[in-house]
């Protein structure tokens, strides 16, 4: 009897630990891997066939969600440079920033980081703007090394050249088919310079700071879903608050079961107070060697002129309970 | 007590059953020696922490040692007022919360301080921002911010022989990613209208924690990677309950995201960390709040009048020295609290009295925590409170006059309680409880979890005038008595479960043999 007992834990241990296993593979049913694969396969082929934005698509599926296979950060970066390549601002922010914390082969590439991330601002980034401001302020990047990386890319984007491909492995298929939109970059380029000219002498640290202000606020506006947080966060206090003002409730009306229960709990409430004032000096009296010591010991770490006396202690702590 | 059972597999043949025995018998054996192995580990670790602390040269913690370490050479002039909005990374849950302030108040462009690049003192941020309707000087020495400040990684700033009011209807708060130094100085809130600290608003008790309610006030709160050395200053008036470090003076640290933006920087940072010394804290949310942060110091301080707790570090910091500080009348909660896997942290010789709670709690897995020479006396609640949390020791305290029991162990393992003198407190001297608590809608188990178990041994202490019992214990908490001396005690001395092995644990505790069988039948705690 004891050995069968015996297989059948041992028997249920191994179940339980296949089975979760499996659960910690099983991602997907047949049909959404089917799925995911069709999506994957439908958006390389746009890719391939030149359409910069699917590069982008690519980039932020493999990042953020779960693909079947989920992609490499080589990967990534390939499906960055692509659509950085055709100019897109949002693959330029990321690819900054890549650099900038120091990852990849330009790991002490702070200034191409720079460069790429004025791109961005430049093609329209209003948060590659913005974290241009940040930077030297919180990573110390110089602004000297700022205003520099700024030159260059205007002067790069204003080629149509958005990548410096000697330090990005860029997509030979995607150079090849940029002919229409190098002519747009270098158009933003130079819209871009036109606004800055006519902003006045200022260096592009403080042309930057003007840019999307009102964009940034109308973002940090939204407070939707700050409500449903405080709305979560509520839940469970709530729930509690209104267990408390039932037992309240029951206080104030009581059956008689309550009744003898407060009683007692007062009763003894009362009693344990009376006992501790009846005691009150003898016990002070009592620990008085020891609080001296305590204190002695705080005042240690504070300043002449912030003692704390005994006295004053003691009169304190004889007001309660 | 381990069975030693001889399976009857063991004598039939087969080889699958005798494999099967032998890695059943190899489990039991291997989980034995892990359990075991785990206990000296923990009970070396706080023996070693009990010696160091013994031994501290305490020369190094001071007043005057904190003002030698603050920078006197002001340098740099990277300081601006941008708009808040741009500094998404420093928590935008805590611009969010403001806004109620700033719409209020008709502020549609709230800004922000940036200090960056530079060491500066008050005095510098003035002359840099040179605009009183930002930082007003109100005399010699006192200034009145009407922005926040945020200090970058790349700053210290220094605050010293200062006063700084920091306008409640501006909604102004300081953070801090780089270096905080404050000595001999107040930081307040202000109500610019009333000229004082401002009143806090009439919230019933039952809601100070819910979120939302508050209209938000100033604080303080050093993000990642900053340090913070104060001494020998006043903070008064801060805090409210928000969702993220807006209680007082909070040292918080989130978890790492994987986001290409400058959160990504930030975040990694290492915890953050400082040294409060000498230093008074009132009417503040909480005096001290702390969140994954490592080796913090807070010594001689004094903390009364604080909303709900006087001292709270919570939710994974590690190694904090709480010691030597006095904490009274906390309004709603306890007066030293480690909630949420502070370990490894050491309470000592504080002294924590007439606190709305208890005088000091160890909440949700905070492990190897030692509590020692500490004097918790007429607190609302228990002297000393182990809930949920395993692996402690609890040596050398005064626990008196407390309103509820000297020392309070609720779903807690392997805590080691000696050479404490509790002395009149008004339920038990001490009680060992198991407590079923999955019903407490405010805990989340998958973040706290708890087990139903606990046990403790008394070594060495003094049990006396303790008015329901020496000692108790509920629903088969676990007790181990030797060596104490019991006095005068309530009607019996020992309560609840344990009085009908009272004569067993008399002998256990003169260090008898228990040999009968009601004596077997008190279970044996495994010390630490």
């Amino acid at each position: 009897m004891r050995y069968i007992l015996l297989m059948l834990v041992l028997s249920m241990l191994i179940y339980s630990s296949v089975s979760l296993a499996a659960k910690v593979s099983k991602q997907y049913t047949t049909e959404e891997r089917l799925l995911e694969q069709t999506k994957l396969a439908v958006i390389e082929e746009l890719a391939e066939m030149g359409n910069n934005s699917a590069y982008i698509v690519l980039a932020k599926m493999g990042e953020n969600r779960p693909f079947v296979t989920p992609p490499s950060e080589g990967q990534l970066i390939r499906w960055y440079t692509s659509s950085a390549q055709g100019g897109n601002p949002h693959a330029l922010l990321w690819l900054g920033h890549y650099f900038l914390h120091g990852k990849g082969s330009n790991a002490d590439s702070e200034y191409d980081a720079l460069v790429l991330l004025a791109s961005a601002a430049i093609l329209g980034s209003i948060k590659a703007a913005n974290d241009l401001v940040l930077i030297p302020k919180v990573l110390g990047a110089s602004y000297a090394q700022l205003e520099e990386a700024f030159y260059d890319a205007i002067q790069r984007l204003s080629k149509g050249q958005v990548v410096n491909c000697s330090r990005l492995t860029c997509s030979p298929e995607v150079s090849q088919q940029s002919h229409f939109a190098s002519e747009k970059i270098s158009q933003k380029a130079e819209i871009f310079r036109d606004n800055w000219a006519q902003f006045g002498d200022v260096n592009a640290y403080q042309y930057l700071k003007s840019l999307g202000a009102e964009r940034l606020l109308a973002q940090s506006n939204n407070i939707s879903a700050l409500t449903e947080n405080i709305r979560i966060q509520n839940a469970g206090k709530l729930r509690k608050n209104e267990r408390l003002a039932e037992e309240k409730r029951l206080a104030e009306s009581p059956d008689w079961e309550m009744q003898t229960y407060l009683d007692r709990l007062s009763g003894r409430k009362s009693s344990a107070q009376d006992a501790l004032r009846h005691y009150k000096d003898q016990d002070f009296a009592r620990l008085e060697k020891d609080i001296r010591h305590t204190i002695n010991l705080i005042n240690f770490h504070r300043d002449p002129d912030a003692q704390i006396s005994y006295e004053d202690v003691l009169q304190k702590m004889k007001k309660a309970p | 007590m381990i069975i030693v059972m001889k399976p009857k597999c063991l004598t039939r043949g087969g080889s699958i059953r005798l494999f099967s025995c032998i890695f059943f018998v190899a489990t039991v054996f291997f989980s034995a020696s892990v359990i075991c192995a785990q206990q000296v580990d923990h009970t070396d670790k706080l023996k070693a922490m009990l010696s160091d602390y013994q031994n501290m040269d305490w020369s190094q913690y001071t007043v005057e040692e904190v003002r030698q370490r603050i920078p006197t050479k002001m340098q740099g002039s990277d300081v601006e007022s941008l708009l808040s909005a741009r500094l998404y990374f420093i928590g935008s849950q805590n611009i969010q919360e403001m806004k109620e302030v700033w719409q209020a108040q008709g502020i549609t462009h709230p800004k922000t301080i940036v200090v960056a690049n530079g060491v500066y003192s008050v005095a510098d941020l003035h002359r840099l921002i040179n605009d009183d309707s930002v930082i007003e000087q109100v005399k010699d020495g006192t200034y009145l911010f009407r922005q926040s400040i945020y200090v970058a990684p790349t700053a210290s700033l220094v605050i010293r022989n200062a006063s700084i009011r920091l306008s409640i209807h501006h909604g102004v708060f300081l953070a801090v990613d780089g270096q905080l130094f404050v000595a001999d100085t107040i930081i307040t809130s202000w109500d610019e209208y009333a000229g004082n600290e401002g009143e806090r608003e009439n919230i019933r008790n039952n809601e100070l924690l819910l979120y939302g309610r508050q209209t938000p006030r100033p604080y303080i709160i050093m993000n990642e990677g900053s340090q913070i050395y104060m001494a020998n200053s006043r903070v008064t008036g801060l805090g409210y309950k928000g969702q993220r470090g807006t209680f007082g003076l909070s040292i918080s640290k989130r978890p790492p995201v994987v986001t290409h933006r400058l959160h990504g920087y930030i975040r990694i940072r290492a915890k953050p960390t400082g040294w409060l010394i000498g230093n008074t804290f009132t009417n503040n949310f909480f005096g001290f709040y702390s969140n994954q942060a490592d080796d913090v110091v807070l010594l001689g301080n004094v903390y009364y009048d604080n909303i709900i707790y006087n001292i709270d570090p919570h939710d994974y910091s590690n190694r904090l020295l709480i010691a030597r500080n006095l904490t009274y009348n906390a309004q709603q909660a306890h007066g030293i609290i480690i909630s949420r896997e502070v370990n490894d942290s050491i309470i000592a010789e504080n002294i924590s009295f007439s606190n709305y709670g208890s005088g000091i709690m160890l909440d949700r897995n905070s492990n190897n925590t030692l509590v020692y020479s500490n004097l918790t006396i007429g607190n609302g609640g228990d002297g000393i409170a182990v809930f949920e949390s395993d692996y402690n020791l609890v040596s050398d305290n005064i626990t008196a006059r407390n309103m509820r029991n000297g020392i309070y162990i609720r779903n807690s393992d392997h805590i080691n309680i000696r050479n404490n003198f509790i002395f009149r407190n008004s339920y038990s001297g001490a009680e060992t409880a198991v407590v079923d608590i999955d019903k407490l809608e405010t805990r989340d188990f998958k973040l706290d979890p708890y087990h139903k178990s606990a046990s403790a041994l008394y070594e060495n202490n003094q049990f006396e005038s303790n008015q329901n019992a020496a000692m108790t214990a509920k629903n088969k908490g676990v007790v181990t008595v030797k060596n104490n001396q019991f006095y005068n005690s309530g009607p019996i001395f020992f309560g609840g479960e344990l009085a009908p092995f009272a004569e067993s644990l008399w002998r256990q505790n003169d260090g008898d043999e228990l040999t009968t069988d009601v004596d077997l039948m008190i279970r044996q705690a495994i010390t630490p």
